[in-house]
């Protein structure tokens, strides 16, 4: 396919030229080749007619000359009647006068029967002759040559007419190609008595054969009856050889052929091939007189040549007119094709990026508007969307970005900072996560309220951007609503409302959710379709690792209004809990094979501290997974529930009754025991103020007025902390659910009361209710040291 | 805890010494009700020799200002020593009263 264009003409110009220099050249040539055929026709019929009449014009010279030959002897035949008695010169003188008067004749004799003189002998016959331009004469006959028995002498003599002899070379007279004429004289009593002979040499007709030469290289040559050849420009063949000779030695039958049709008398024109004229045309005609037969060849180039002259002119013209037409169509068809050269420059500077490239001014109203129309069109279209693209990019360009700010936002949801509190020895956690993508759909997330461990960890369904909006959804309802509810379940069923109203793509989160209160151990969970964390706890002196059981509830925001269970256990401090999402279990290896629980169970580490044991199970899972690609987040959190510090330093309670007239009585305590931790005046006067704040807010609540009641209050101190731990057997009342109080509103709008558990959490570091053994205990926490500045 | 009532220079000056906690609120809030019930003019809440105030005392101090507020009386809170002034601003009543 390749090779066979790389021949072809490559420009639109030349193609188009050669297509029509080559019809033109096809038309042309036809033409040239009819006008030739008819040219040859016409040549060869004015050939023909030319070659005819020579052929007649040469028989009617070789009848006049045998005419000639034959009237001289008849002439001359009374004159030597009335001779026959004179002088016998007489004789010799009118032989050497018939010679002398007809150039033709070359010899001429009178040759008398045997003993016709009988002093003269058998044989007389006076005879005169040309030789060598003279005149001779001899008597003829003797012993050596009897002419009587001879065909020129017998002939006549028995016809009693006059004969002409064939052809023949003579041996005794003129030593020539010759022929005889033969008149027989005859007495009164009609005896012939003698022949008076004229020969006639074939010279004159070799001479009369080459005249009829009307070509430089035809010749003409002339058959006897038997084929003999009379005449030919070879001399040599002359009565040496026959045309059948000629034709065997040539291997030529065509040339047989003729020779037959030639002694057969007929006249035609045949084409032969010759070896010295190449093609070549013969004419023939018989002479009617003799039976001879004559033919003229002409070398058919020769015949021709005018007329092949004529062709090659034509062929130049032709050629010339070819170049011309061709030349001129290039140029005709350039002009034409100009502008395409053009748009294809504009099209490679388009391809280029150069939009606006310039294209041809088409003044002709043909297809190349019709191009340029669409070529213009192409351009607008292609700049308009090559602009919507770049406004695509741009945009694309800002959503990238917005993504990685997205991706960032994300990234500073989850806690960063570990260990994240550095000052309590009851809680140690780790928590990281890795992400498939840039932005992740696992969440989990922790942080410390009221001494209670508010903790959870989750799973998106689906991955990318769509997960992490759902996973922020998730995590920021998490925080808001555990901000005012200890229950989990309460807490996983308003976050399961909220996004089961709103979740057009139906999109789900897995999530477990635990409250650990830190003082007691008790742990608060519920479970949406997690995975069950795994819990190490201490049997005696050994460590063993279950699952937590976990009740069956959908994931979060598959169906709104969903009941949620809730579980509690006891732990003790020494207690670890690891979540983790199933980017662990179900980390994949090269092979497909999953991570699973059995090997993860495995290599969870007993007392490795929460950064150790998640380190160590990143390890695993990475030695599982070689270097297969991960394909889901991987998130992990570890919470130690360590044993706290039990070195108490100092101790003191108090028990009041349920009267405000006692709060001096607290004062008082309060006062001691800051000065046993010792706490400065400020701080001194801060402890006072919260701890009567909790007083009567027990007062007030816990026992309605008048009721009778005990409220038990133990203070103690280790080299961290000071805690206080307020008991009574009242109502239950949770102060911590209080509504937090606006400080910003003014006089009017400010509600009387709210403000107690407002400074409580103000003034101390820590609170914490709970409900244990039909009592109300709060506890309440100082860091010790140094004071520290209080937010303004 | 001791409340004294005084009119100085167009202003009732109340004088307040020692710890105002919950169990002297109830007497402090009938000493000041004359001025809650009649105010004639801006009041002075002299708190040089105050010690000690929790959310009752707060609340009583709220009482006189709500009161005054009507009759575009000011109410001024002097010499309050910066244990108590940090009480203030955690429950935001720095922003509720002027300071002299």
């Amino acid at each position: 396919m390749m090779k066979h264009e790389s021949w072809q003409p490559t420009s639109f110009a030349s193609r188009l030229s050669l297509t029509v220099i080559l019809t033109v050249a096809i038309i042309l040539l036809g033409a040239a080749v009819v006008a030739n055929h008819f040219a040859r026709e016409s040549i060869l019929r004015e050939e023909t007619l030319l070659a005819t009449s020579a052929l007649d014009n040469a028989e009617e010279h070789i009848n006049n000359v045998f005419l000639t030959v034959e009237t001289a002897v008849k002439n001359r035949t009374d004159e030597i009647k009335k001779n026959l008695d004179n002088s016998h010169d007489e004789f010799y003188r009118i032989t050497r006068e018939i010679v002398e008067s007809n150039p033709e004749i070359v010899g001429s004799a009178i040759a008398f029967e045997p003993y016709y003189y009988p002093d003269e002998g058998r044989y007389f016959s006076p005879y005169s002759y040309m030789e060598s331009g003279k005149m001779l004469s001899k008597q003829l006959g003797n012993a050596h040559y009897d002419y009587h028995s001879k065909e020129w002498y017998m002939i006549p003599l028995q016809s009693k007419t006059g004969q002409w002899s064939e052809p023949y070379r003579d041996t005794g007279g003129g030593e020539m190609a010759m022929i005889t004429y033969s008149y027989p004289l005859q007495d009164a009593a009609g005896r012939v008595f003698a022949i008076v002979t004229a020969d006639v040499s074939l010279d004159w007709l070799s001479d009369l054969m080459l005249s009829l030469k009307y070509h430089d290289r035809s010749y003409c040559f002339m058959l006897s009856k038997d084929g003999t050849i009379l005449a030919h420009p070879v001399k040599r063949t002359v009565l040496n050889e026959t045309i059948f000779d000629a034709a065997d030695q040539l291997k030529n039958k065509d040339l047989e052929q003729i020779g037959h049709e030639m002694i057969e008398g007929h006249s035609d024109m045949k084409r032969i091939f010759s070896p010295h004229l190449g093609h070549a045309f013969i004419f023939y005609k018989p002479v009617a007189r003799t039976g001879w037969s004559m033919a003229i060849a002409c070398s058919a180039s020769e015949f021709f040549h005018n007329a092949f002259k004529a062709g090659l002119f034509v062929a130049i013209i032709i050629i010339l007119i070819l170049i011309l037409l061709s030349y001129a169509l290039r140029k005709a068809v350039s002009r034409l094709t100009h502008p395409l050269e053009i748009f294809t420059a504009a099209v490679n500077e388009v391809a280029q990026g150069n939009l606006q490239a310039k294209l041809p001014k088409i003044k002709t109203k043909d297809e190349m508007l019709k191009l340029y129309g669409a070529f213009r069109t192409m351009q607008k279209s292609i700049t308009l969307q090559m602009e919507e693209l770049k406004l695509v990019n741009e945009q694309k360009g800002r959503i990238e970005r917005e993504l990685q700010i997205a991706s960032n936002i994300q990234k500073a949801m989850l806690p960063k900072i570990f260990p994240p509190y550095p000052d309590r020895d009851d809680i140690d956690i780790y928590g990281q996560q890795t992400p498939a993508k840039a932005v992740g759909g696992d969440l989990y997330d922790f942080y410390i309220r009221d001494e209670k461990l508010f903790f959870c960890i989750g799973d998106v369904s689906g991955k990318g951007i769509p997960a992490s909006l759902v996973m922020a959804v998730a995590r920021s309802l998490f925080r808001t609503l555990s901000m005012h509810e200890p229950h989990p379940y309460r807490i996983i069923s308003q976050i399961n409302d909220r996004m089961s109203e709103d979740n057009p793509q139906e999109m789900f989160v897995t999530l477990f959710i635990g409250v650990l209160d830190l003082p007691t151990g008790r742990l608060r969970y519920c479970n949406a379709g997690h995975n069950p964390p795994v819990i190490i706890s201490e049997m005696g002196d050994t460590k063993q690792k279950t699952f937590l059981a976990c009740d069956s509830n959908i994931p979060v925001g598959v169906m709104g209004g969903w009941k949620f269970t809730q579980q509690e256990v006891s732990i003790t401090p020494g207690t670890t809990l690891f979540l983790y999402t199933d980017g662990l279990t179900e980390a994949e290896n090269k092979e497909h094979h999953l991570f699973g629980d059995d090997r993860m169970i495995e290599a969870l580490s007993v007392d490795a501290g929460s950064q150790g044991i998640t380190e160590q199970m990143e390890k695993a899972v990475h030695e599982f997974t070689g270097d297969a690609e991960q394909s889901d987040d991987l998130t992990m959190l570890t919470i130690c529930y360590t044993k706290p510090n039990q070195n108490v330093l100092f101790q003191k309670d108090i028990t009041l009754k349920n009267d405000v007239d006692q709060i001096p009585l607290l004062n008082t305590y309060v006062d001691e025991v800051c000065e046993a931790v010792d706490f400065d005046m400020g701080t001194t006067m801060q402890m006072n103020l919260a701890l009567e704040e909790a007083v009567v807010n027990v007062m007030n609540y816990a026992y309605p007025k008048g009721t009778p009641g005990d409220i038990h209050i133990m203070a103690a101190a280790n080299d961290k902390r000071l805690k206080f731990i307020i008991e009574d057997s009242g109502m239950p009342f949770d102060p911590t659910i209080r509504n937090e109080v606006d400080t910003s509103l003014s006089a009017e709008e400010r509600p009387i009361g709210g403000l107690g558990i407002h400074l409580i959490t103000q003034l101390m570091d820590s609170i914490n209710y709970e409900r244990k053994d039909n009592l109300n205990v709060l506890t309440l926490r100082k860091k010790l040291g140094k004071k520290e500045g209080q937010p303004i | 805890m001791k409340t004294t009532i005084q009119e100085e220079n167009n202003y009732q000056v109340i004088y307040f010494e020692g710890r105002l906690d919950t169990s002297a609120s109830s007497q402090v809030q009938q000493d000041v009700q004359p001025i809650i019930d009649d105010i004639k003019s801006d009041i002075i809440l002299d708190c040089t020799k105050l010690d000690y105030i929790s959310s009752s005392g707060l609340r009583i101090f709220l009482s006189i200002l709500k009161s005054a507020k009507p009759l575009e009386k000011h109410v001024y809170i002097k010499g309050l020593n910066n244990d108590l002034r940090q009480v203030f601003t955690m429950t935001g009543f720095i922003n509720l009263f002027e300071f002299k």
